[in-house]
């Protein structure tokens, strides 16, 4: 074997990488702290974890929507979080926002028409209603 | 290392990873990841080893991301990884070429270059040496420690092989093939002045030759 990188150096490196890819934790909780305005030091905190720990947790894939929580549970213990439910909170927010933001048509779509509806434009209805002809 | 000669992962490994199991995914990364890296450095010597490492990481990361397009029962894993690993490093050689080629990117003509004494700058007019001063400057940013103390050793001139493998000792690079490592790093090097050169608007060749 020529290269001496060590395995514990390529899996580091390994887990930066895909703390910023889609599928992966890191872009969820970078999500989360740009909706609450907070650093990675206080996320970190939350969680109760070692900066090795955080940097693996970021590079954990996603917990699947068929067992959210559970997998995002599981995910905590692997990472040796000492406050799991933080994360299963967090991951269950980050989800919420991720949604908002993939849904831009569809949200724009109905405050379009909450729009239209608050000023609807049909002429008709500047117009005295006619009175019904008495039997 | 032959592909047999791998460590496979077990059976519910494979079930958890196929079924989008985030525990079982990142088992089976730290598992394969590493091997397969040193596999394909081993394999494509002629390829900067960083470039491989980025493929190999964005290989994983995809088929992590779609882990219901692998099929067990098609193939092993690490074959799957295998043929996409060496798809993309044919892309990368293929880029690098085109690149090489569309950059005029001779590295023994830059070499030379940087040879012709540097401090040397008294026949320069003033605009010139402001864009080598900046030109240095950006390069000794961007460029890693190692690639940083080739260019010093360049600068000064160094022609022996064991100057440049005593500076990938010192970062752990040096490789079975020394001189072939010298010369990847070299070239690696030179990639990169050229394209911040190229950022500053400037011709590497120009800002070498003064």
């Amino acid at each position: 074997m020529t290269n001496n990188i060590s395995n514990e150096k390529l899996i580091h490196e390994w887990y930066l990488h895909v703390a910023e890819q889609k599928g992966f934790i890191g872009t969820w909780l970078r999500l989360l702290r740009e909706r609450q305005q907070t650093t990675p030091e206080q996320q970190q905190n939350d969680f109760g974890v070692s900066n090795q720990g955080f940097i693996r947790l970021q590079g954990m894939p996603l917990p699947r929507p068929t067992q959210f929580t559970k997998d995002a549970q599981r995910i905590a213990e692997a990472c040796k979080l000492k406050n799991p439910s933080a994360l299963v909170t967090a991951l269950l927010l980050a989800r919420n926002i991720e949604r908002e933001g993939s849904m831009p048509e569809r949200a724009e779509s109905a405050s379009q028409l909450a729009y239209q509806a608050a000023y609807d434009a049909d002429e008709e209805l500047d117009k005295p209603i006619d009175e019904e002809p008495s039997a | 290392m032959p592909k047999n000669a791998l460590d496979q992962p077990t059976p519910e490994q494979l079930h958890g990873f196929i079924t989008g199991d985030p525990i079982a995914i990142d088992e089976v990364v730290c598992l394969l990841l590493p091997q397969l890296y040193r596999w394909a450095i081993g394999k494509y010597r002629n390829l900067p080893e960083d470039e491989i490492q980025s493929v190999v990481n964005q290989v994983f990361a995809e088929t992590c991301n779609n882990h219901k397009r692998y099929s067990p029962a098609a193939s092993k894993l690490t074959t799957y990884l295998i043929g996409l690993i060496k798809f993309r490093l044919a892309d990368l050689y293929h880029d690098i070429i085109e690149k090489d080629k569309a950059l005029d990117f001779d590295p023994d003509t830059y070499e030379n270059l940087l040879q012709v004494p540097y401090n040397d700058t008294s026949s320069l007019d003033a605009n010139t040496r402001l864009a080598r001063e900046s030109f240095f400057q950006d390069a000794s940013i961007l460029l890693d420690n190692c690639e940083r103390d080739f260019l010093e050793a360049l600068k000064k001139g160094e022609k022996h092989l064991e100057i440049f493998t005593t500076i990938l000792t010192r970062y752990d690079r040096l490789t079975a093939k020394p001189s072939h490592e010298v010369k990847n790093t070299k070239e690696r090097l030179f990639r990169k002045l050229k394209i911040i050169a190229d950022d500053q608007g400037y011709s590497l060749q120009d800002l070498l030759n003064g």
